[in-house]
């Protein structure tokens, strides 16, 4: 069995992975029976953890620390800081990514990733077997999004308090993607959800060799403007919108064609006087009906 | 923050002459991040200020944003608050007897209290889904409700700490002279200093912020302040070890009258302009936090005082005179918030010359 030293290195983490590092070493996940050690020297390791987002004052002792691993140098990032900045990307203090640093093998997210998931990982890279545990009821995993249910309001994107969920427009589409290097798993966009469509999963994330590829996904069509035909709103946000209305004023039933054409117009169109001029003799009849 | 720091220590025949700390190593600018950031998001940031304190820092964090929005959290939220608070006071201290038995060299101890904390933190992770950051805490209460299944393994769980408490005291006995009389902080140079927690109250110092100033539900818990003499490693041990008995035991009164009812209050309007000051006692001493409104769901400015900041300025004084081979034992007394600080700048007095050597290789005796 050949000997494996493990080097942890903290370019700026809040310790919480730090911990769970050392945790993975604890006997009942076995990695020393595995012959993987944990070592207080650079030059006498040959795989590097990297835990934090680099700051500053470390970025420079992390290429050093790296280049006196012994090869082959493996390289491990561990947490949501050490692959993409987490919540710190974009402070002033924080200068790059890890892997824009150093050559980085593997990737572990989570904040932190639980010590089965760095030992899951570490087998992994080693090639040493596998390893798996059991997840304890509740656990928070990645948040996974029902494509079905989501209409592409952005409830989510406000509130959640590392920027991992992106929306972008392209063409008829919404894109709502849920970056998972990012991810505390925090639940927030779970609770803001008005559509229930976002849920953690329960499972333990496990490690990747391209952290911009691990993520969810949900693609929204966009409605085009019935006067000018640009792209202007998600199709099922409308839709719950007027079926919301409807559920909350029941008389204005009557009326639902007349308030869906309203609502099928761009902002721009519908600040164009002749629709104004519609859109106020449809409130004076909505009003007369309440 | 607490960060991985550079020592320079100055040398002369195997004894240290003086000390100079280089920090910043960690620093995020969290302080400027939590000025761009709702308060809700807010509370997600300050838990990743620390990965040991985490709980600490949510609780101060949300108590004193609870201060500036006037909302009173419902009793059975804080007690929640209170049991994790204490859980989590229970997981640092005995990481941090492992590492102080690690430094003394005596791996079996380590192995065995790293294993045996092991139990505290799935029950943790089966309580909050996470291990480390909890995620529990919200502005006006809690996030996740205990159900009598959880209470009854905690209650389980809670036996076990005991034993281990026990072993742990038991091992500190047996080590007391390695650790007796070294890295010294005498009661006025404690206060002079300024020093919190832990540290405080091994130099004699009755100073608890759970006693002094209670909150969330530390009023209603019988409990007693620890406080030892000696001013030394041993006494700074002694009062972490007597404090897990402590801790165990406001647990289990918490669980004895836990009230029903609901675990978070409704949330108003952020006030116009308002500032409030918060403090609780982390498991590394008094944390302060100070929030200041604007009208507007961000907040103007956060203001936080770690209490490893106050602890670190002891360093000089505790290490001057010592041997340069109990330098290991005397930074790891004070249970810095650090996780790589494994060099340090050696400063020989007669040449000048420098050299930077590892935390490990002083333990061998290099």
């Amino acid at each position: 069995m050949r000997q494996v030293n493990v080097y942890r290195l903290d370019v700026g983490s809040c310790n919480g992975c730090d911990i769970e590092v050392f945790s993975a070493f604890a006997r009942r996940f076995g990695l020393e029976e595995l012959g993987v050690k944990l070592v207080g020297d650079p030059s006498e390791a040959n795989v590097l953890i990297v835990t934090g987002v680099p700051t500053v004052k470390t970025r420079d002792m992390l290429r050093e620390v790296y280049e006196r691993l012994k090869p082959p140098r493996l390289a491990i990032a561990v947490g949501a800081c050490a692959l993409s900045g987490e919540a710190f990307e974009g402070s002033y203090s924080v200068d790059g990514m890890v892997d824009e640093i150093i050559h980085v093998d593997a990737y572990v997210p989570g904040c932190p990733p639980s010590p089965h998931a760095i030992v899951e990982a570490l087998v992994d890279v080693l090639k040493l077997g596998s390893k798996a545990w059991e997840v304890p009821g509740g656990f928070r995993g990645m948040p996974n999004i029902d494509a079905e249910k989501c209409t592409g309001c952005g409830a989510c994107v406000q509130v959640c308090p590392t920027g991992a969920i992106e929306m972008v427009d392209e063409g008829n589409e919404r894109k709502v993607r849920f970056r998972y290097e990012k991810c505390i798993s925090c639940a927030s966009c779970e609770e803001a959800c008005p559509e229930e469509a976002v849920e953690l999963g329960a499972e333990r994330p496990r490690a990747t060799g391209d952290r911009k590829a691990i993520g969810a996904e949900a693609k929204i069509e966009l409605r085009r403007c019935s006067a000018c035909g640009s792209t202007f709103a998600p199709t099922p946000q409308l839709e719950r919108t007027l079926d919301r209305i409807l559920e909350k004023k029941e008389k204005f039933s009557g009326y639902r064609d007349l308030i869906a054409q309203t609502m099928g117009l761009c902002k721009n169109c519908r600040n164009l006087p002749e629709n104004i001029r519609k859109a106020k003799i449809l409130l004076f009849k909505l009003d007369l009906t309440a | 923050m607490v960060e991985p720091e550079l020592y320079e220590v100055t040398v002369s025949n195997e004894k240290i002459v003086d000390v100079d700390i280089k920090q910043g190593y960690t620093h995020r600018g969290i302080e400027r991040l939590l000025a761009t950031k709702t308060y809700a998001q807010g509370v997600f940031l300050c838990e990743r200020i620390c990965g040991f304190c985490s709980h600490a820092h949510t609780t101060c964090y949300c108590q004193t944003v609870e201060k500036v929005f006037e909302v009173e959290p419902p009793e059975r939220a804080k007690y929640i608050r209170t049991i994790m608070f204490e859980l989590e006071r229970l997981q640092s201290h005995y990481l941090w007897t492992a590492l102080l038995f690690h430094t003394l060299g005596e791996k079996e101890h380590f192995i065995k209290i790293v294993d045996a904390r092991e139990e505290i933190m799935d029950l943790i992770e089966l309580m909050c889904g996470n291990r480390v950051h909890y995620g529990i805490n919200a502005i006006g209460g809690v996030r996740g409700d205990l159900s009598v299944e959880m209470i009854r393994r905690l209650r389980h769980a809670l036996d076990d700490l005991t034993s281990l408490s026990g072993y742990i005291a038991r091992a500190t006995r047996e080590l007391a002279p390695k650790l007796s009389g070294i890295g010294p902080l005498p009661r006025e140079k404690a206060l002079a200093l300024g020093v919190v927690g832990p540290v405080l109250r091994a130099s004699g110092v009755e100073s608890d912020v759970r006693k002094d100033d209670p909150y969330a539900a530390y009023e209603e818990v019988d409990f007693e302040v620890q406080v030892e003499d000696g001013g030394d490693v041993l006494s700074r041990t002694l009062v972490r070890v007597k404090e897990t008995f402590e801790s165990i035991e406001i647990i289990r009164q918490l669980l004895d009258d836990f009230p029903s009812g609901n675990i978070a209050a409704e949330v108003g309007e952020p006030p116009k302009e308002k500032e409030e000051v918060g403090r609780v006692e982390a498991p590394r001493g008094e944390l302060i936090y100070f929030v200041k409104s604007n009208g507007t769901n961000i907040p103007e400015r956060v203001k936080i005082r770690t209490p490893t900041y106050m602890n670190e300025r002891s360093l000089p004084e505790m290490l001057r005179g010592q041997r340069l081979s109990d330098l290991p034992l005397i930074l790891e007394s004070i249970d810095r918030c650090i996780s790589c600080t494994n060099r340090l700048t050696l400063v020989d007095q007669r040449t000048g010359k420098k050299h930077q050597v590892e935390l490990s290789e002083l333990r061998r005796g290099v």
